[in-house]
Order: structure tokens, then sequence, then C-alpha cells
């Protein structure tokens, strides 16, 4: 087990690596210039400007500077926000797309595994058929055209809750129903599968015949069980949370990292482009490593990295 | 006894013929042999869903191919008088086809107001162009990111998880570190990224989504070429000299083919999704190319008066998600039955 974390983390830290040289060479390419009103500075201005950046030294010099500065945490300053330092910009925005994915997540999972338990229980009648609908439905519909079209009719068709911005719990109420969509589609698949694949298992039987009621018998044996396998899919759905964070942050103007991250590329903020592609990157990362150890120490039946 | 023969002996005897012995007669196959796609075939017609699905997306690929031809009016050309149009169907006024929008508080035929005749199926834009003819267009060039987008991933995770596999060893091991240090690449910041440097359009966004996306197909023929090299059939093959390709594109890919056409079904709408995501963040398609994405971003934007700019790009984008993502459900049940739930 040591050793399989061993490994695991020198690939994390490899990738990482990878990314972040990789980025920096992208940035290098990059077409646009960082400055506003370039065309207002002369050319000896932005010499200066380039100077007191570190633009003006060779690739290889800022390459070098570039990563020692990453490895002490310090990702630059800003081109655009009054140099701001980038770390500083990314810490203050975490908190509400930290909030945004929990409470997703939190409501994804809820939803999802109600949706799935019942399918997987009135397994081939209409109930079942409604909500692998509704899984369907979920999975299809792109979230920025659902967060669209929730933000239109709920907000400003209705009026019942604040049409963006991030204030009160009651702003936060669109966004993150418009997040957890696909979380619920993709738990509500899952379980149902994993659900009609623990029917059958002995422990089921026994439990049955032991007497326990139906409800007993789905909560304390079958959704235990069933919900072991989904830790599986927390990898891919962390992606697809980070993805959705993009457009709905900028959908609902909520504060946070995605809408940081797009705003920096229209803007050609490099350095906030680099630091929070890092960031994101290390992010998830971590995550999948999480993921991966988690499995093996819920089920004991996985042996990481053992012999088999 | 003698109360049996008797009952036996009042029927006719021509009313019976003696059966025949014949060993060979108890094996006759009844039915008709059917191939692996006859009999996925067979298994796909009885899902409802994925025939519904299948038919919806032919449908919708006519139309991405044809439609602008029905309406006869160039996607790209403007004209401002004839901008900001509602849909008007003739025939279709009750079911919200009528020209009419809310501005002010106020429904307006808008058809009226600018003394414009003929009917727009699905209006206009802010310049005044056809969104009929638009829709189609960019239908058509989201078609074509998401089939060139699978198909490259399909090619370079079949070549890259066949060869892994088939010659094992140092080989795989190398391979599949590479590809473990790629899972760790959250795809759609390299994507951005990518996009960034390159001038967006249809190829960038491609070559940047077949930069990452091949390797859930490499993982899937690996896993499943390592579980079928060693059965019995692949050795007889190899008894009687057969060269190494031979092997893996006569016997191990075809073996495979039923799995690698479900992630391939499931990669399309996924491609599309994620061109409309690019194009909705501003990164995608360039206008004025017209792609479901630049659409719905186009129609974001006048959501409040125009809700009909967003709704119709929406609804034929989540046709094609929804129609893809069945008939690939259907599909895999098709060709794996046991896999059925």
């Amino acid at each position: 087990m040591g050793r399989y974390i061993l490994q695991r983390l020198t690939y994390g830290l490899i990738t990482f690596f990878l990314i972040a040289t990789f980025t920096f060479f992208l940035m290098d390419l990059l077409p646009g210039s960082p400055y506003q009103n370039q065309e207002k500075l002369t050319e000896s201005q932005i010499q200066l400007l380039n100077d007191r950046y570190g633009l003006n030294d060779p690739l290889p010099v800022r390459y070098a500077t570039y990563i020692g500065n990453m490895l002490q945490g310090d990702l630059g300053v800003s081109f655009r926000t009054a140099n701001r330092p980038v770390t500083e910009l990314i810490m203050e925005r975490i908190g509400p797309s930290a909030q945004l994915g929990l409470q997703a997540l939190v409501l994804g999972t809820l939803v999802g595994v109600l949706l799935g338990v019942v399918a997987a229980i009135r397994h081939n009648t209409v109930i079942d058929y409604g909500s692998m609908f509704v899984s369907v439905i979920g999975i299809s519909v792109p979230s920025f055209v659902f967060a669209a079209l929730l933000q239109y009719y709920v907000g400003v068709k209705l009026q019942l809750l604040p049409v963006a911005f991030w204030d009160s719990p009651a702003h936060t109420i669109l966004p993150t129903i418009s997040l957890s969509l696909g979380v619920t589609a993709a738990i509500a698949r899952f379980v149902r599968t994993e659900m009609l694949e623990v029917t059958g298992q002995d422990y089921v039987t026994l439990a049955k015949a032991k007497g326990l009621t139906g409800n007993a018998i789905v909560w304390k044996h079958m959704v235990r069980n069933a919900m072991i396998p989904a830790i599986t899919i927390l990898g891919p759905m962390t992606a697809g949370l980070l993805t959705g964070t993009f457009v709905i942050e900028k959908i609902f103007a909520v504060p946070g990292l995605g809408e940081l991250f797009v705003t920096s590329i229209t803007l050609n903020d490099y350095s906030v482009i680099m630091g929070t592609t890092l960031f994101f990157s290390g992010l998830f990362i971590i995550i999948i490593l999480l993921v991966d150890l988690l499995y093996g120490v819920v089920d004991p039946r996985i042996r990481l990295g053992g012999n088999n | 006894m003698i109360e049996n023969k008797k009952n036996y002996e009042q029927f006719d005897q021509d009313m019976f013929t003696p059966v025949e012995m014949n060993e060979q007669l108890g094996e006759r196959i009844a039915g008709k042999s059917l191939n692996f796609w006859q009999d996925a075939w067979m298994r796909l017609k009885k899902n409802k869903a994925a025939i519904i699905s299948l038919s919806i997306i032919l449908i919708l690929v006519a139309l991405a191919l044809f439609g602008p031809m029905l309406s006869a009016r160039d996607a790209y050309e403007q004209n401002i008088s004839q901008a900001k149009l509602p849909p008007k169907v003739t025939g279709l006024e009750w079911a919200g086809f009528d020209g009419m929008a809310t501005l002010g508080g106020r429904d307006i035929d808008f058809y009226e107001q600018k003394n414009v005749e003929e009917n727009f199926w699905f209006g206009t834009d802010y310049l005044g162009r056809d969104l009929w003819s638009r829709i189609w267009e960019g239908t058509r060039i989201s078609l074509f990111i998401g089939f060139v987008a699978a198909i490259i991933d399909t090619l370079i995770g079949v070549a890259y998880g066949g060869v892994s596999a088939y010659f094992g060893g140092r080989t795989d091991n190398i391979m599949q570190r590479i590809v473990e240090i790629l899972t760790g690449v959250p795809n759609l910041i390299l994507i951005i990224l990518f996009i960034l440097i390159f001038d967006p359009g249809v190829f960038t966004i491609i070559l940047a989504m077949a930069i990452t996306g091949w390797i859930g197909m490499s993982r899937l023929v690996r896993g499943q070429i390592l579980k079928l090299k060693n059965q019995e059939f692949v050795l007889a093959a190899r008894t009687l000299g057969a060269s190494s390709s031979r092997l893996i594109f006569k016997h191990l890919i075809p073996n495979t083919l039923g799995a690698i056409i479900i992630t391939l079904m499931f990669t399309i709408p996924s491609a599309i999704f994620f061109e409309a995501f690019l194009s909705f963040i501003g990164i995608g398609l360039q206008p004025p190319q017209a792609s479901l994405g630049t659409l719905i971003n186009d129609g974001y934007k006048e959501l409040r008066t125009f809700p009909f700019l967003l709704i119709i790009p929406s609804v034929i984008i989540v046709l094609l998600m929804v129609s893809f993502n069945l008939l690939a459900d259907g599909l895999r049940d098709a060709f794996d039955p046991k896999m059925r739930k």
C-alpha cells in the first residue's frame, strides 16, 4: 500500500510538472499583449514595463524563475488587476467556488441516490422509466443551456429567485441546481445499475431470510454496498463540476475561480491564466489520487498494488 | 391391458405415421443462422428508444444537409431591416410561431411593425440573418466536429491501446505510464489553452479535443485485447502462422468492434457538447461562423426579449445529445446483452 501511494504521488507530481511546463511555453506563444491600452504606450514605456515584469529575459531564465517562484507558492502578479498577486486573487475566489461545488455535489448526490434507488426497486415500471428519462436528460442537456433557461424562467419571468450575483443563500439556489443536474444524472444511473447488481447477492437473501423489512434491506444493506463503486465516478464528476463552474459562474456572475479563469482568458491576463490552470490541475490530480486511495480503503476486496 | 388395446384399436391406423430413427434430425437448427451484426440489429430493433433516437438523428442529419435549401435563404446574408423577427409559420400560430414578441410588457407583431411580408420559420437574429438556415448550418458544423473528433479519437485510441496490449511487457509498461500521466491532466483546461494559441476554428477545436480524447478509447481497447489475446482462436491463428498485423486487424480488433462502436457513439455527443461549451465561453468558433454553440451564445445575449433565439438552438442540441446517448445505450444492450439491465 505504501509503495502504491508513493508511486501514485510520483506520477501526480510528474503530471503537475508537465502541465506547468506546458502552460508556460503555451503562454509564451500566446498572441496579444497583456497591457491595457498598448496603442497609447510608447516603445520605451513598453520596454520598461517588460523589464519590470521580467518579460525581456531570455526564455530559459524566465522558465527557471517561473518554476522557482511556483515552488515557493508565488504565481506572479496579475497584469490587469492593479498588481494583485495571483495567489491572493485565487485565494479570495476559492470560497464561492467551493461552496457552489459542495452544495451541488450534496444536492446532486441526494437526488441522484433517491432516483436511482427508486428506479431499481421499481425495476421496469413507469417509475423506473421516468427516473431514467430524467437521468438521460440530465446527462444530455448542457449545463449552460439548463442554467440559462432556469435564469430566464425562474429568475426573470417568475421573479422567484435572484437572477445573478452571490450575496445571500437565495442567490446560491439557481447556480447550485444548474450545477447539480449532471451530478444527479450520473449518480442516478450508477446507483440504479449497482442496486440491480446487488439484488441477487447472498447477503440480501440472508437479510430477507432474517425477516427484515423492505426498507431496512434497501437502505441498510443494498444502498451501502451499491454506493461503494460510486467512488469511481467521483473523479470524472469532479472534472464535470469544474467544466460546469466555468459557465455557470459566468452566467450567474458568481465571483469564483471559474469566472476568474474565463475572464482572464478574455483579458489576456497571462499570469492569472497560468496560476488558475496550475491550481485547477493540482486540485484535479489530488482528487483523482484521493479517489483511488479511498476506493482501496472502503472496499477491502480491492488490494492496491498488492500481489494478486 | 386389454382395455388399453381396445382403446387403441378403435382409432384408424392411417392416422399414425411411424417416426423414423434419425440421429441427425435432433441436431437440426430451425432458426436462420445470424451473424454478429444481424443479431445486434435484431436486438436493437426491439429497443424503441434507440430506434426513435436513430430516426431523430437521421432527420437532423438530413436537415443539417438540406435544411438551408428549404428556406432558400443564405445563413450569412445580413439584412438589418429584417432583424430580430420572431418565428412565424402559417398554420402553427397556436404553437407560438405567430411572429409576436413581448417588448416592454406589450405583445407586438414584429412582422406588421417592420412591414415584412414573408415568413421566417425560426425568425431572424440581430443582423437579420435567417435563423432557420443558420440553425441547420450550425447543426452541420456541430455534427461534423462530433463525427470527426470521434473518428480521430477512435483511430488513435485503437492503435495505441492495441499496440500496448498486444506487445505487452515493457512496451505496455511504458505506454501505460504515459497514459497515467496524461489522465491527470484536466482536459478542459488543456483544450482551452490549446485553442488560445492557435486560431479558433473547426480544426483547432477538433485537434484540441483529440489531445486527451483518445485515452478512454485506448484503455478500453487495451483491456479488451488483453482479455482476448490469450484465447484459443488467437492461439490457433498464431499456430497457423498469422502475422502480428493480421492477428491484430483480422482477429483482435473485429472482436472488440462492438465495444469500440459503443464508445464512439458516446464520444460524438461529448464532442458536440465541448464545441458548444467553448463557443459559449467565447473561445470556440468565431462569428460569423454558425455552430450550435455560437447560436446559443448569441441567443443568450438576447434572452430577455427574444427567448426563441436561445430556445430553438437549445432544443436542437438537446435533441441531438439525447438521441446520441439513447442510441449508444441501445447499441450497448444490442452488442452485449449480458450488460443489459
